[in-house]
């Protein structure tokens, strides 16, 4: 492979893990359907998302995002400001995000502020997640603010 | 002037690149890193100007700023993002805007900031770093009264 031609599969590269993240947000967004999303993630992978729980392999983020609709009635996942490195290998990589996100949980509106801390894989041709971790900076209803409350109660 | 096929990697290349840069900017703040760390972002007489918290020349008096920044600002998160690059292949230099959007806690009580960035920046050994950073304040208000009613802090 020509030394322009590895460049310009590294710029790939980047821009579709940018693209499965935004994806991610946007199919979370639209109802948090399981299947489609279960399919981005790899066989052995493992959603660590702190006090929501973690979970390992497709079959637990399959169930765990199944269940999301119960508390989350509506969420914005607006997913900027990422970093992104390609491992030599060209099928591993990290990624680094800020996420700003209004929602409604239980009912009452709140504003999150996440950031994420993530590796991919390139599986038959695909980037899929493969660790999710998330930092989760606050959850706070949108009438206190994030220091009269940071976390949601229960 | 009609560019070869490398230039025009090149130029993406080098976009992403400063935006990674403006990135690790935002970072190294969000994670209290040292004031040294922050001052290496830029070039030895490179200047920080931060509107009405002052303007900094050089890395140690950008340094000292960060290192006091977390007396009154407890927690921020830098939102940085819609960048619009310009890079000047030839000279090695460019320049660079971007929105930000920061929640913060300033002396215990919550703000929120809109910021906008115009940057410029210099390839130095083969690394980008910022010459200027140049932050406008559209607001910086209490989260509590939004940005009408208290457009920047009261002291």
């Amino acid at each position: 492979m020509s030394s322009l031609e590895a460049r310009v599969a590294q710029l790939e590269n980047i821009e579709a893990i940018r693209a499965l993240k935004v994806h991610y947000a946007r199919l979370c967004d639209d109802g948090y359907a399981a299947d489609p999303l279960a399919a981005l993630f790899t066989q052995d992978c493992l959603w660590d998302g702190g006090i929501m729980g973690s979970y390992e392999g497709r079959e637990a983020v399959r169930r765990f995002f199944g269940a999301a609709t119960v508390r989350v009635r509506f969420a914005l996942h607006m997913m900027v400001s990422h970093t992104i490195d390609i491992a030599p290998s060209g099928t591993e990589a990290s990624g680094y995000w800020y996420l700003w996100q209004p929602m409604t949980l239980d009912g009452v509106a709140h504003l999150s502020a996440v950031t994420y801390d993530d590796e991919y894989r390139k599986v038959d041709g695909s980037w899929l997640f493969h660790r999710v971790k998330v930092n989760r900076h606050f959850t706070a209803p949108y009438d206190k603010g994030w220091v009269k409350q940071r976390l949601p109660v229960g | 002037m009609a560019q070869t096929l490398e230039q025009r990697v090149l130029l993406l290349e080098e976009i992403n690149a400063i935006d990674r840069l403006k990135q690790e900017y935002a970072r190294t703040l969000d994670r209290y890193d040292t004031g040294e760390a922050f001052a290496a972002l830029f070039t030895p007489d490179g200047v920080l100007d931060i509107g009405p918290m002052g303007r900094y020349e050089g890395r140690d008096a950008i340094a000292g700023f960060f290192n006091g920044v977390r007396d009154t600002l407890s927690f921020f998160l830098h939102y940085t993002m819609a960048h619009a690059v310009d890079v000047d292949l030839e000279a090695n230099t460019a320049r660079g805007t971007w929105y930000m959007w920061e929640p913060a806690t300033r002396n215990d009580e919550a703000y929120l900031v809109a910021i906008t960035y115009d940057d410029e920046f210099r390839k130095v050994g083969g690394r980008w770093l910022f010459t200027l950073s140049r932050s406008t304040y559209h607001f910086m208000c209490p989260y509590d009264k939004g940005w009408v009613e208290q457009r920047l802090p009261p002291d």
